[in-house]
């Protein structure tokens, strides 16, 4: 077996450039975490806008029919779909801002999303 | 290599490693295609190995032809030839057998398979979702954005590895003649 060549700068440069890539776009994409979360739900190039604590069933309609979205004691799952895989109704519960459910056959998208809550306070250490 | 070998290897293409490796790449498809996955766009990029030895094997003009073959046999076995998905297959093949080759020609020892792996494996990705989220989802595509290049970054490591194992080891390699 031959010895293993050791990775070249270069290729730790590709992985790293990578990794930070990935980590801006992450945190760009699912933004803070701060705020009162409500969930966000696109479809069809439409937008709904729930609060999380509403305690709601509520059908979106995709493209392959609709899909069941249910908002109960603070999460928010799918509870039926017309779509094939059924990978949104597997997915878990989710309940925290930045998490998603998404069901890619019938372009419904669903996240939760924080909104400002009035004036943030001024951090005591930065001055 | 001398001149005629070089002609006539012009006028034949050394036929019989693209076709190996071809079929390599397919067969690795295919055994990707068994293989559950959590979500229907998440991929190893099995394939990709047979195109990253096709890089050290072959010359350019046999590359481009082994990676066509690959998008067209993947396109028949996954039945997408004519769908939409075969863009996608189509744009992740040809941006990321791209920039491996151009990385693997300038380069040479400054970088090894890892990182040509890695490279390929995020321009793909990268030029499926911005083919997803132009075609299909639109902003939504950056949603499902980092997972996908986490695990291709992941998968392709992995693969990176295994292929610098596999230049440094295999006899079959040595045997084929240095690409011109």
């Amino acid at each position: 077996m031959a010895e293993m060549k050791r990775l070249t700068l270069l290729d730790a440069g590709i992985i790293g450039i990578t990794v930070i890539a990935v980590g801006l776009l992450a945190f760009s994409v699912y933004g803070s975490r701060e705020g009162t979360p409500q969930v966000l739900i696109e479809a069809s190039g439409q937008q709904w806008i729930y609060s999380i604590e509403s305690d709601t069933v509520v059908s979106i309609p995709g493209p392959l029919g609709p899909t069941e979205v249910t908002i109960h004691q603070g999460g928010v799952h799918v509870s039926d779909s017309t779509c094939r895989n059924k990978v949104c109704e597997s997915m878990k519960t989710i309940s925290r801002i930045g998490q998603w459910i998404i069901c890619l056959p019938n372009d419904v998208f669903i996240r939760i999303e924080g909104i400002e809550t009035g004036e943030r306070e001024v951090d005591d250490v930065a001055f | 290599m001398s001149h005629s070998d070089r002609a006539s290897g012009r006028a034949e293409l050394r036929i019989r490693s693209v076709a190996m490796l071809a079929a390599f790449a397919l067969f690795l498809s295919t055994v990707e295609y068994l293989i559950p996955r959590p979500m229907p766009f998440v991929r190893i990029g099995l394939a990709n190995l047979a195109v990253m030895i096709g890089l050290i094997a072959l010359n350019t003009r046999e590359y481009s032809l082994l990676v066509v073959l690959k998008v067209l046999g993947q396109g028949i076995i996954h039945g997408t030839l004519v769908s939409y998905v075969f863009l996608f297959s189509l744009a992740g093949t040809l941006s990321s057998a791209l920039v491996m080759y151009l990385l693997y020609r300038t380069c040479g020892k400054r970088i090894t398979f890892v990182g040509i792996s890695v490279a390929g494996a995020t321009v793909s990705n990268s030029s499926q979702l911005i083919l997803a989220g132009v075609l299909l989802f639109g902003r939504s595509a950056w949603l499902i954005a980092p997972p996908f290049l986490i695990m291709g970054l992941v998968t392709s490591v992995l693969l990176g590895l295994f292929a610098e194992q596999f230049a440094g080891s295999s006899r079959w390699l040595a045997d084929q003649e240095a690409p011109c």
